[in-house]
């Protein structure tokens, strides 16, 4: 048999353009994580909630553990679980990573730092670095200079989430993550 | 639909409405005097009546319009602590109601052969020993602190009689969380009289306890988060007055996830865990507060376990029936604006609300972006494979 006559017909359409993996199969990842990022950039709502919200856009369990255990060493380092209690502190007394004292701002620095190292790949990863952010350098706006700190960290915070998301191995990442968030919550218990 | 089944629907959607317009105008009802929260109570001990019962013939009926009238009042009552002999007449309504039913389903079932119709009887009486015992537990506790000169109040002031009441209602509540559908209703006036107990409880062993079959019931029993979430609803009354408010929340979402029927219903626990943590996240906690923070977390972590390693849900399906309907609007406004159930102790939540308001406007966002995102993103479907050309057939030789 000749060899033209058993090829498959080749398509004169374009290749097939690559989606992101979020817009088909389960809706539910895009939407927490579209729920989480704007409580956690916005300061609006209530610890339990985030971490709620940011389990289930990970998805994952490690990653789910560590969001809800650094979102209670937050909470724990300002005394509320109000996120617009904990960015209204930080406009008064200045950023979670810089004011307070050496074992509190480790706390902070530990829970943040668990937050991004454990983000999950993809768009959720933005929700996690929001989350980090907040505590960081999440204070409410209440000038020009307040809004840039915030906008800048958030920032700052969704990149490094996203290229960690990316690039750590999930697993080993997810351990270091949980012995940081650990961390953090000891730290926060004793130094709040 | 059946006419009875009509009939039963009506019935039910009536004494709910009454119900919930006594519970929203803060009236009394008489003869029936009780506050916005019993009256709340009364309203879903209803609507779980009917949305648990099956009104199949005459006899269901009748047994459950009695049930739709008495049962309401007495989970009221039970609510408002003014009396425990509502509680006694419901526990008494709900043995006879679980040995009328049982009775019926035998008659007027398919005959089966001897040993089907064996098996079916024990089942039935199964299904019924939870009321039974409970009921008779409840009745012993309240004779007790009668005879130990009791004003037919909640809580008891006798130990003894505490005891059979808190064993009682636990049992209630069980079977309500395991035991047939038409047992739902029962586990409000249970959670009432539990939670009413619990108050009585020394808190620091109390918590510890309560926290503890907490656990143990998210372990064994994830797709039924209804004895989960009562069990910590009671560890947070038994401990410190900070927590308390918490419990009526807690106890709302275990009710509340019976007609759910699904393992997501624990999500409902959220508005009730928030309140918690609220409560022992400040400087000064209690030892007890601290152990029921670790059993809700516990909890919470057992259930995620069981989520992750794809436990099947209970009744394999992915959705809850369309008879949850009612169950499913009243928890998403538990979930989403708990603060408006000031009666159930949403004081304090207008940090959660504002939060539940955004994620949700988030959510719709996205929910109305989506079909724009899949259009402009879409992948045209992979080109069809050539049909198969039919091989040549080798040439025959001979």
């Amino acid at each position: 048999m000749p060899p033209e006559d058993t090829a498959a017909p080749r398509s004169l359409d374009p290749p097939p353009r690559r989606r992101s993996p979020v817009l088909h199969d389960d809706p539910l990842p895009l939407a927490t994580t579209a729920a989480a990022a704007t409580v956690a950039a916005t300061s609006s709502g209530e610890a339990v909630l985030l971490a709620v919200l940011l389990g289930l856009a990970a998805a994952e369990l490690g990653s789910a553990v560590v969001a809800a255990t650094a979102v209670v060493a937050f909470a724990l380092r300002w005394g509320s679980t109000s996120l617009d209690a904990i960015a209204g502190a930080q406009a008064v007394l200045g950023p979670g990573g810089s004011v307070g004292p050496a074992g509190a701002v480790a706390a902070t620095w530990c829970a943040a730092m668990a937050l991004v190292v454990a983000a999950p790949a993809g768009w959720p990863a933005i929700a996690f670095g929001a989350a980090a952010a907040l505590g960081v350098a999440g204070p409410a706006p209440g000038g020009p200079a307040d809004i840039a700190v915030r906008v800048g960290a958030t920032a700052a915070g969704a990149a490094l989430a996203l290229v960690a998301g990316l690039v750590l191995p999930r697993r080993p990442a997810q351990a270091v993550g949980i012995a940081l968030a650990g961390a953090a919550l000891l730290l926060a218990v004793a130094h709040p | 639909m059946t006419q009875a089944g009509g009939a039963w629907a009506a019935l039910c959607a009536v004494v709910v409405a009454a119900w919930v317009a006594i519970a929203l105008g803060g009236a009394d009802a008489s003869p029936v005097t009780t506050t916005a929260a019993g009256a709340a109570a009364a309203a879903a001990t209803a609507a779980l009546l009917g949305a648990g019962w099956r009104a199949t013939s005459l006899g269901t009926l009748q047994t459950g319009g009695v049930l739709v009238l008495v049962l309401p009042a007495a989970a009221a009552g039970a609510v408002g602590g003014s009396t425990a002999l509502l509680a006694l007449v419901l526990v008494v309504l709900a043995g006879v109601e679980a040995a009328v039913a049982s009775t019926a389903r035998l008659v007027t079932g398919p005959a089966p052969d001897r040993r089907d119709r064996r098996r079916a009887r024990a089942r039935a009486l199964a299904d019924s020993l939870g009321l039974v015992v409970g009921g008779g537990l409840l009745a012993a506790g309240v004779v007790v602190d009668r005879i130990d000169g009791g004003e037919w109040a909640l809580p008891a002031g006798n130990r003894v009689a505490l005891g059979l009441l808190l064993a009682g209602a636990v049992v209630l509540v069980g079977a309500a969380a395991l035991g047939p559908p038409r047992a739902w209703a029962t586990a409000v006036p249970a959670l009432a009289v539990v939670l009413a107990v619990a108050e009585r409880l020394p808190a620091g062993p109390g918590a510890v306890v309560a926290g503890g079959l907490a656990v143990a019931a998210a372990v064994a029993l994830p797709s039924r988060p209804t004895v989960a979430l009562a069990a910590l609803a009671v560890a947070a009354a038994s401990s410190s007055a900070p927590l308390g408010a918490a419990a009526p929340l807690l106890g709302a979402a275990a009710v509340l996830a019976l007609p759910v029927d699904h393992r997501g219903a624990a999500l409902l626990g959220l508005p009730g865990a928030a309140a918690l943590a609220a409560a022992v996240v400040p400087p000064g906690r209690s030892d007890p507060a601290i152990a029921v923070a670790a059993a809700a977390a516990g909890v919470a972590l057992a259930l995620a376990l069981r989520a992750a390693a794809g436990t099947p849900d209970r009744n394999g399906r992915a959705r809850p029936s369309p008879a949850a309907l009612p169950a499913l609007v009243l928890a998403g406004w538990l979930l989403l604006a708990p603060g408006t159930w000031a009666w159930a102790g949403g004081h304090g939540t207008g940090a959660y609300d504002r939060g539940a308001a955004v994620a949700v406007a988030a959510l719709a966002l996205v929910a109305a972006a989506r079909p724009a995102l899949r259009h402009t993103s879409a992948t045209p479907p992979p080109p069809a494979p050539p049909p198969a050309r039919p091989r040549p057939e080798p040439p025959v030789d001979g």
